[in-house]
Formats: C-alpha cells, sequence, structure tokens
C-alpha cells in the first residue's frame, strides 16, 4: 500500500482538465507541463479547496477525497509565502502547531527549531512585511511542515524569486525535504529544476499524468 | 491640493456653523448641563448596542459579498445599500407597518433599524477591505489544521480589524446623533443629543443650551472618528499586502449552503420592510388599487396641492447630480490629500467631522450664512446640493481612501522612470482607477442626496420640493391618498436608488476598482 | 512629486465650481422693491394661482421659501432678528408668539383689515406686531367603527379618558417633539390647573401610548388607519381631511369623530420682519393673507379655518368639520414663562 495514492482522480472545473493515477511511496516527485493543463487545479483538488469531480485521493490508507481540508493532513507552499501579515515569524510557524492541540511553550520551541533548520535564525520576533521573498519563502517552509503533515505540495515556490536565487533555494529546500524524509508533491514548469530535485517525475500529456523516465 | 477641499469646508460648513455659535453663545452662563449629559450616556449606550448589531449582521453579508462569485450578487449588494439612502422617516414608517403590534416603539425598534439603515456602511466599507484579502491566505490556515471557523477567527478578522474599527465609528456616529428613527421609534422615550437640540432649538428656543448639546456632541463624535481614524491609518501601513484578487466560485456544499442562506436572510431582512412600503402603494381602504400610481402624474395628485408627486423625483435626480459632482470632486480631493500629506490623520478626522453635525444645525446655520445679502442663495438650485455635498464628502472618503491606497505607487513610479513627465506619471498610474473610483463615489453621493432630509425640508422652496421632503408632507396629513401617494413615491426612491447602485457596482466590477 | 498635478486639478475644480456657484447666484431674480420673501414652515400651502392673482394687483413678486417646523423656522428668524433673510413670516402660533416677541422679530404692523377678524382670535396680536391669519383646534379624534363594533361608550369628556372602560385606547404625542402633543399638554394644563400632572398620571397608568410624532401616532397607532388605539391627539379637521385624501370613491361621510372637551386652539399669525429693505410691500403681503381670496384657500390648501369672519368655507367643512364649542387656550406669556418646567415635569411623570 503506497503512502499516496490518486485513483483516476479527474480534476476541473466545468468540464474535465486532467485525469490523475499516481502511486507514491517516499521522497518528491514533480509534475512537469506547460501552464493550463491542470496542474495547480490537480494540486487544489488534492489540498481539497477545490471539489474533486470523481475518482478519489488516498492517504496512508485513508479516503480523503470528501475530507474538509483542515482534516487532510496536506501541507502546502504557494506560489507566493502568504505568511500571515498581522503575526510575527515564529507565529506563523507555530499557527499550525497550535491548531493541532500543542501548546503555546512547546509549539514556540518547535518553531525556533524549524526556522534553525530553515536557517531563518534571528528573524523569530520580526513581522513578515520585513522579509525579502526568498526569507519569506523558507519561512512558509517551515510554516507548512510544522504540523507534519503526511503530504507536502509545492505549487511552483520559486516562480516569484529571480534565476539565481531560485536555483540556490530550489537546491536547498530539496536537501532539507530529503533529510527529513517528507514526502513531497512538487509542480513547475522548469523542466531542469524538477529533473535536478525530484526522485520521480511526472508530465501532463493528453490531460493525463504520464510518468518519465528519471 | 489638500487646500481645496479645506476651503470647500471653511466655506460650506464652517461658515455656517460660526454664524449659530456667534448668535447662540451670548448667554452661556444660565446654562444646566447635568441633563445632557446623562442623555449622551443613554444615546452612547444605544449607538453601542446598535453598532455591535451592524457588525454582527453585516459581516457575514460583507463576507460573502467580498469572497463569492454568484448569481444575484451585483443584486444583493445593491439591495443592501438602499436603506442607507432612504429617508429615515420613510425606514421609520415602514418598519412600524412591518412591525405593527409585533414591537410597540422603543429602544428595541430603534436598534433594528439602526441595524437596518447602517448595514450599508458595514457592507460597503469592510467589504471594500475584504475583498482585497487573499483568499489564498484562508487557504493556508485551512491546510495548517483550522477549521473554517478557525480560519476566519485567526486569519481573515485580524486583518480586517482596522477597517471594522473605522467602520465601527462611522455607525457609532450615525446611531449617536440619529434624529427621524428616534423620534418616530423612539416612543418619545429613546432620545439622543440630536432630539435635545431639536427640542432645544425650535421649542424652547433656548439657543446656549442648544449650543452646548450640539458641542458635547461633537466631542463624543470627535472622540468616536478619532478613534476609527487612528485604526485605519494603521491600516495604510499595511496596505501594501493588499492586492486585488478575484472573487472564487462557491466551492463544496456547505459553501454553497453558507452563501445561499446569508444571501437570502440579507435579501429578506432587507426587502420586508420595502413590502410594507410596496403594499402601502398598491392599496387603499377599499383593497387593491393602481390610483395612487395613476395620481403620480397629476399635478395636483387630486388635491394633495404639494405640486405633482412626480415633480418632486425630477427635482430631487437634479439635486442628487450636482451633489454628486461636486461631492465626489471635493471628497476624492480630500482622499488624496489624507493620503499623501503629512497630516494625513487630522485631515481625516475634519473630513469626517460632518458626519457628526446635526442636520438641523447644518440647516439653520445655512439659513443664516446663505439666506441673506450679501449672499442670498436661497431659492438657488446649488444650495440644497451644497448642504447634501457636506452630508456625502465623508461617506465618498470612505469610498475612495481604501482604494487609493491598495493602488501601488510603484505604478507612478515606474512610470516616471521610463521618461514620463510627472503629470503624465500620476496619470498612468492612477488616471483609470481614479476615474472609475470617482464615478462610484460620485454616484453614492447622489444616492444620499437623493434620501436627505433634514437639510432639504430647511432649504427647499414650498413649490419644488425634493422626494423626501413631498414624502413627509404627504405623510403629515390625514387619508388614504396622501399615506398611498407617499408610498409610491418611496417606491420610486427606492427604485432609483437600486438602480443607481447597481449602476456603480457594475462600473467599479471592472478591473481595479472595488466599492 | 504628484503634488503639482494635484493643484492642478484642485485649481480647476475650484474654478468650475465657482463659476457653477457665480452662474447659479446671478440667475436668481433680482430682489427689487417688488419682490417680497414669505418665511413660513414646511406645512405652508397656497395655491400657485393667488400668487399669480398678487403680482397681477400689486406687482409683487412673491417668494416663498420654508425652514422647517414652525419652531426650526422662528428658530431661524430670531437668529436673524433685525437683520432677517425674508421680509414677511407667516406661521407663529400662539404657543410661541412671545418667543418671536421677546426677540423682537417683528416690526409693528397689524392688517388694515384686522377688524374683520372674529375677535376671539385677536386678543393677543404681541402689541400690534401680528396678525391672526387661520386658526384650527388640537382635539382628540374617535374611530367611531371601532367603539360601535365593541359596543363601548365614546368618550365625551377627556376626565373619562382615564377610566378602565378606555384603558390601552389612547396614543398622544410627544410635547417635546410634535405640535399637536404639545397642545395637548398645554390643554390639560388649561383644563386641569394645578391637577395637570396627576391628570397626567392617571393617563399613565391607565396605558397612553407616547408618539414620538403626529405621523406615526395617527398613520400607524390609530385604530382608523390599521393600529390598535382608537383615540388619538389630532386636529378637529382630520375628519374632513379623511374625506378630502380618501380612495376613490369619496366615502360619504367620515369614519372618526372628534371629542370636542380638551381641544386646545391654535392661532397663526403672520407679520412683518423687523429689518425687511420691503416693509410696505410686505405690509401688503400680509394683507393679502387676510384678503378674501386667500382666507378662501387655506380650509383646503392646510385644513384651517379662515380668521377672516364670513369667509365662506368649503362643504366638505360646512358638513364634517367639527366647530369647537369652549376651546381651551392659555396666554402666551404664560406659556412662554413656565413651558420648560412643564416639559421636564411631563417627562418626570412620564418617566422619560
Amino acid at each position: 500500500m503506497s503512502a499516496f495514492q490518486l485513483q483516476a482522480l479527474v480534476v476541473g472545473y466545468e468540464s474535465p482538465l486532467l485525469t490523475a493515477n499516481l502511486s507514491i511511496e517516499s521522497g518528491t516527485a514533480a509534475i512537469l507541463g506547460p501552464s493550463g493543463t491542470g496542474k495547480s487545479t490537480l494540486l487544489a483538488t488534492v489540498l481539497g479547496s477545490h471539489p474533486a469531480m470523481s475518482g478519489s485521493i488516498v492517504i496512508n490508507g485513508t479516503d480523503v477525497t470528501q475530507m474538509p481540508i483542515h482534516q487532510r493532513s496536506i501541507g502546502m507552499v504557494f506560489q507566493d509565502p502568504l505568511l500571515f501579515p498581522h503575526l510575527t515569524v515564529s507565529q506563523n510557524v507555530m499557527y499550525g502547531l497550535r491548531r493541532n492541540g500543542l501548546n503555546k511553550t512547546d509549539s514556540l520551541k518547535r518553531a525556533l527549531e524549524l526556522l534553525q533548520w530553515v536557517g531563518m535564525q534571528g528573524f523569530e520576533s520580526r513581522s513578515p512585511q520585513e522579509l525579502s521573498g526568498g526569507q519569506a519563502q523558507r519561512v512558509a517552509l517551515a510554516r507548512a511542515l510544522a504540523p507534519n503533515p503526511a503530504v507536502l505540495l509545492l505549487d511552483e515556490p520559486y516562480s516569484s524569486l529571480d534565476a539565481e536565487l531560485r536555483n540556490r533555494l530550489a537546491t536547498e529546500v530539496a536537501d532539507l525535504l530529503n533529510e527529513r524524509d517528507v514526502l513531497a508533491i512538487h509542480v513547475t514548469h522548469d523542466q531542469s529544476e524538477a529533473c535536478r530535485i525530484t526522485d520521480a517525475v511526472y508530465r501532463v500529456e493528453h490531460e493525463r499524468l504520464v510518468a518519465v523516465a528519471n | 491640493m489638500w487646500v481645496f477641499p479645506a476651503l470647500f469646508l471653511c466655506i460650506a460648513l464652517g461658515l455656517p456653523l460660526a454664524g449659530v455659535l456667534r448668535n447662540s453663545l451670548s448667554d452661556i452662563s444660565a446654562v444646566d448641563f447635568s441633563p445632557q449629559f446623562g442623555i449622551a450616556v443613554t444615546a452612547g449606550g444605544q449607538a453601542l448596542i446598535s453598532t455591535i448589531g451592524a457588525l454582527l449582521i453585516g459581516l457575514p453579508i460583507a463576507g460573502i459579498l467580498a469572497t463569492y462569485r454568484f448569481r444575484g450578487r451585483g443584486f444583493v449588494q445593491a439591495l443592501v445599500t438602499v436603506p442607507f439612502v432612504l429617508p429615515t422617516v420613510v425606514i421609520a414608517l415602514a418598519f412600524r407597518e412591518l412591525f405593527g403590534s409585533l414591537l410597540s416603539p422603543g429602544l428595541a425598534l430603534v436598534v433594528i433599524a439602526h441595524i437596518y439603515i447602517n448595514l450599508a456602511v458595514v457592507v460597503r466599507i469592510v467589504g471594500a477591505t475584504w475583498q482585497q484579502l487573499d483568499p489564498r491566505m484562508v487557504v493556508a490556515a485551512r491546510s495548517l489544521g483550522a477549521s473554517p471557523w478557525r480560519a476566519f477567527l485567526t486569519v481573515t478578522l485580524p486583518q480586517l480589524k482596522a477597517v471594522l474599527a473605522s467602520a465601527a465609528s462611522i455607525v457609532f456616529v450615525f446611531c449617536f446623533t440619529s434624529l427621524g428613527v428616534v423620534l418616530v421609534l423612539g416612543n418619545g422615550g429613546t432620545r439622543t443629543l440630536e432630539t435635545q437640540i431639536l427640542r432645544q432649538t425650535s421649542l424652547l428656543l433656548d439657543f446656549p443650551t442648544a449650543a452646548i448639546t450640539a458641542l458635547l456632541q461633537l466631542i463624543v463624535v470627535s472622540i468616536a472618528l478619532l478613534l476609527g481614524a487612528r485604526a485605519s491609518m494603521n491600516a495604510t501601513q499595511n496596505a501594501r499586502n493588499l492586492r486585488f484578487t478575484r472573487l472564487s466560485v462557491i466551492r463544496g456544499i456547505r459553501a454553497r449552503t453558507y452563501v445561499f442562506l446569508v444571501a437570502i436572510a440579507a435579501c429578506i431582512f432587507v426587502i420586508l420592510p420595502l413590502i410594507s412600503l410596496a403594499s402601502g402603494s398598491l392599496r387603499d381602504s377599499h383593497g387593491w388599487t393602481l390610483q395612487w400610481w395613476q395620481s403620480l402624474t397629476e399635478l395636483d395628485a387630486g388635491t394633495t396641492r404639494l405640486g405633482s408627486p412626480l415633480t418632486a423625483v425630477v427635482t430631487s435626480v437634479k439635486y442628487a447630480v450636482i451633489t454628486g459632482f461636486i461631492a465626489g470632486v471635493i471628497g476624492v480631493l480630500a482622499a488624496m490629500s489624507v493620503l499623501s500629506h503629512r497630516l494625513g490623520r487630522a485631515i481625516l478626522v475634519i473630513a469626517l467631522a460632518p458626519l457628526g453635525i446635526s442636520a438641523a444645525t447644518l440647516g439653520l446655520g445655512f439659513m443664516l450664512a446663505y439666506g441673506r445679502p450679501p449672499l442670498d442663495l436661497r431659492g438657488a438650485d446649488l444650495l440644497i446640493p451644497l448642504a447634501h455635498s457636506i452630508v456625502a464628502v465623508p461617506l465618498v472618503i470612505a469610498v475612495v481612501l481604501p482604494t487609493l491606497r491598495s493602488t501601488d505607487q510603484r505604478f507612478a513610479v515606474a512610470a516616471s522612470s521610463l521618461g514620463a513627465r510627472p503629470t503624465r506619471a500620476f496619470f498612468t498610474a492612477y488616471g483609470p482607477i481614479l476615474r472609475i473610483v470617482a464615478f462610484a463615489a460620485a454616484g453614492l453621493a447622489a444616492c444620499v442626496s437623493l434620501g436627505e432630509f433634514g437639510a432639504a425640508s430647511f432649504l427647499a422652496r414650498s413649490s419644488s420640493p425634493t422626494t423626501p421632503v413631498q414624502i413627509v408632507k404627504l405623510l403629515q396629513r390625514p387619508g388614504d391618498q396622501s399615506f398611498g401617494v407617499a408610498c409610491a413615491l418611496a417606491v420610486i426612491l427606492v427604485l432609483i436608488t437600486l438602480t443607481l447602485v447597481a449602476a456603480i457596482d457594475a462600473l467599479s466590477r471592472k478591473r481595479w476598482v472595488k466599492v | 512629486m504628484f503634488s503639482s498635478v494635484f493643484k492642478k486639478i484642485a485649481v480647476l475644480s475650484a474654478a468650475s465650481s465657482l463659476a457653477l456657484l457665480a452662474a447659479c447666484g446671478s440667475s436668481q431674480e433680482q430682489a427689487g422693491p417688488a419682490a417680497v420673501t414669505l418665511l413660513t414652515h414646511d406645512s405652508f400651502v397656497v395655491s400657485e394661482a393667488l400668487v399669480a392673482q398678487l403680482k397681477k394687483e400689486t406687482g409683487i413678486t412673491l417668494k416663498i421659501t420654508t425652514a422647517g417646523d414652525a419652531g426650526a423656522m422662528l428658530a431661524g428668524a430670531v437668529l436673524a432678528a433685525g437683520s432677517p433673510s425674508a421680509d414677511v413670516m407667516f406661521g407663529v402660533d400662539n404657543t410661541l408668539l412671545a418667543k418671536a416677541t421677546n426677540a423682537d422679530v417683528f416690526s409693528a404692523y397689524t392688517s388694515k383689515n384686522l377688524d374683520l377678524v372674529s375677535p376671539a382670535l385677536k386678543t393677543d396680536t404681541g402689541n400690534g406686531v401680528v396678525t391672526p391669519i387661520d386658526y384650527g383646534d388640537v382635539c382628540i379624534n374617535i374611530d367611531d367603527a371601532w367603539f360601535r363594533k365593541r359596543n363601548v361608550a365614546v368618550p365625551t369628556s377627556i376626565d373619562q379618558l382615564t377610566q378602565p372602560a378606555y384603558k390601552d385606547l389612547l396614543v398622544v404625542q410627544d410635547p417635546a417633539t410634535s405640535s399637536p402633543g404639545l397642545a395637548f399638554m398645554l390643554a390639560t394644563q388649561a383644563k386641569f390647573g394645578d391637577q395637570w400632572l396627576s391628570y397626567w398620571k392617571q393617563l399613565e397608568a391607565n396605558g397612553v401610548q407616547v408618539s414620538g410624532s403626529w405621523t406615526d401616532a395617527y398613520e400607524s397607532a390609530f385604530s382608523a388607519s390599521g393600529g390598535t388605539r382608537p383615540l388619538v391627539v389630532s386636529y378637529a379637521t382630520s375628519p374632513p381631511a379623511e374625506i378630502v385624501y380618501a380612495a376613490n370613491p369619496k366615502p360619504k361621510k367620515p369614519s372618526t369623530s372628534v371629542l370636542t372637551d380638551g381641544c386646545y386652539r391654535q392661532i397663526e399669525f403672520a407679520g412683518v420682519l423687523r429689518g425687511t429693505q420691503n416693509e410696505g410691500a410686505a405690509q401688503q403681503v400680509v394683507d393679502w393673507l387676510l384678503s378674501p381670496a386667500v382666507q378662501a384657500d387655506l380650509p383646503l390648501s392646510m385644513f384651517v379655518f379662515p380668521a377672516r369672519a364670513n369667509t365662506p368655507l368649503p362643504e366638505v367643512f360646512t358638513k364634517f368639520a367639527t366647530k369647537v364649542p369652549n376651546p381651551l387656550q392659555l396666554p402666551a406669556t404664560v406659556v412662554d414663562a413656565n413651558l420648560k418646567t412643564w416639559l421636564n415635569q411631563w417627562d418626570e411623570v412620564m418617566n422619560r
């Protein structure tokens, strides 16, 4: 039994955009393809912010297709960091921990660990407005991983950064995810990035997900 | 840039008020403060309850309108605005018709009517900011384990804190200074400082006490507005986070049900009292009839001798257009100076101050300042729109400010760095937005003018009353006809307003601008 | 950087607004000696034909401006006493007359036709500054059908209103915010003297309802208009107004009647404002208000009785308007001296 499975999952709005069959045990899978092919819609459907047309999403043996977002145990890093502007950096990371029942002291402790892990120690009490794009995206990663989600979704997380920073951050994050053995799905349109940092690569072809030999 | 709005305020507001003060502060030693103080406290309590109620009911409506795209959204948004621009006397009457024996006049009815009227303020002002919050922020919170309700409390609400404070301060001021609603629905027992001012000026002619009461009212109002302005200026610092985001499609059965229920409840709440007006226009003592509508075009409406009711509609529309122009220009200029001047907060408070000045005082002041040589504007078509503009400018500012704030100044910088002259740069950046938002704001000002009664009753020529004045005159006479024709006129006013607001919304739904 | 732009916009709009202002100012007719401004309250109505006739006969162009209700109008006039914004004021009644005369609002003139006014109406002309133009009585109106249906006897005096048979049947107006409400309070003062407060205490105990305005009391609370209370403070001329403003086909007779006890007489006056530049023309307008044509027009315009004796009344008045035999009235100076105290006492007794 795989850790993460998409079984004939059909995503789309009025009409189907994409049918996905996918099974991942561990590591990072990349989904490649030009924009408009339904990649982002697929992630939204997996996350639960958009309803599936048919098929199912199974995580660790549980069918989560009809579950509300907050019960799915899926983390997400968006194209923009989307840090909560009214909270400090550490409060942002603590947010998911607090929602999962951790008390204030423990969640602060864990948040500081995570911030150190993403290389953002010393920024704990800053406001998100004071961070650069790359810094904010690191915090967003820490925040998404804090509650230990079963799956992490990354939706072109570096697309708003300049090329040099993008490459550096992509490699760093890939290493971090490897180190923690996080099961992640990474959507991108950058083929080289996909091949460099991920274990398996899928491509959208003719409204289907097709595995690409690595 | 701030010179012109300031000049306008001085001429249109300062001069009349100075006249009232000069004429009334002759003998202040004999004034007894204490009763006014007690009334201020009671009125403050009433205003607080009304404000909380308007926020609680207005928030869900603002939320669905700011978040989702759905069929009938434009209608709901326009409908919710209607109560705000209806003459308070008409609303009060509709409520009496609706609740009849169910709820006798008193505090409860006053509070419900205040909530009804101010729903638009909450929905419009809070909605303008809410619409600029990134909906993905909530999705992010949800993915971190927050339930929808939790995500609202911990992510959406904190980001709305500033705008809630500013909306609350405006609603508070409206309820604190309420006159028409309190007179008709207050059972004589619920009083505000405004009703006291009325009693002191037009019954006891005790001007020193009236001036002191007006001053006390102005102090409370200023404090409320200052608190609101402080909060909303703090929001400016966060404004860079705000960006225009598209409305999203409703997903999932639960969201669908929620949006449906809120929209339906909002419509029912707003429409019910209006239905009692419509049915009043279609009934006489014998049953259903069209005769009130048929008599609208008659010179005399039978025997009312007030001139044809439709003439009043024409007069109102004319004044509304002029008011829209004046208040639109002044309001936009004032909003721009609030943003760019280092004394922004102070300017904002002064520009909003007209909210707290009683219509009766304003009317009296206008009469004194402009009613006699050398500046005898009385009967001129400009006087009423001028007074209406004073009432409308604060709302224009409230509409324009959030949009201007969220417009990134970097556009202008970019444009000028490419070699454009500052003028060109300005218009490249602000031109399209400004044009649309100015139209929208002017439209709102026109709506305010359509429904304004207090100042118009002081300044109208008896041969050409505005529609609200005409309605009230009709309601001051016995007989089925007076009531029926008044209801028909009220329905026309509702329809014009609804059309105008819907047009504004359609205009502002084009890229960039949210009203 | 943008300030220059803003300045341009500001100057432009300032210029255009000022131009507008100037245009509006100049489009107005110049107030020459033949133009008279009549300041009045917002219930004033006169037929346009009569204004045209005045112009034809005397050359006077009459401009009518309203200034809120009678009290608000007077407030404006008092504040501007001596340098008025109008030439003639109509609509001050016997309740407020002393306020006007104390503030020296009027210049000395009573109409040359004052001798044609019924004697009872001209006992007080503020020492020769105002002319009575019309009068009316504030009385309790009765929804006859309500009493007939329940077989309850219609009250014949206001003393009975404190009896259990009339519990929860009366609606009055707050004297502080409504003119008929004030008149009814003065009526109880005139009728019961020192005992007036105890009368109100009994009314309160008997479930009297207080509305903020005539409109709410009459249009909403009064059972003849769909409310629940069959007794309301209104005017003696409300029943004929019910006929005139009724739906078609007009009923043969009104369904309401008047309780002729406890009625308070209101007399409306006109006077020349002190400081006017058109003394002579202003006096002519006061005379015009008392002329046979205008007097005959008043009943159906404002539902009042003309002050000029022997003015023919319209049929609806002769048939349905109740003549009150002994209306109550208090001297203007007494009202002026005590009004504030009475209002406060009333507030206290009625728990307001």
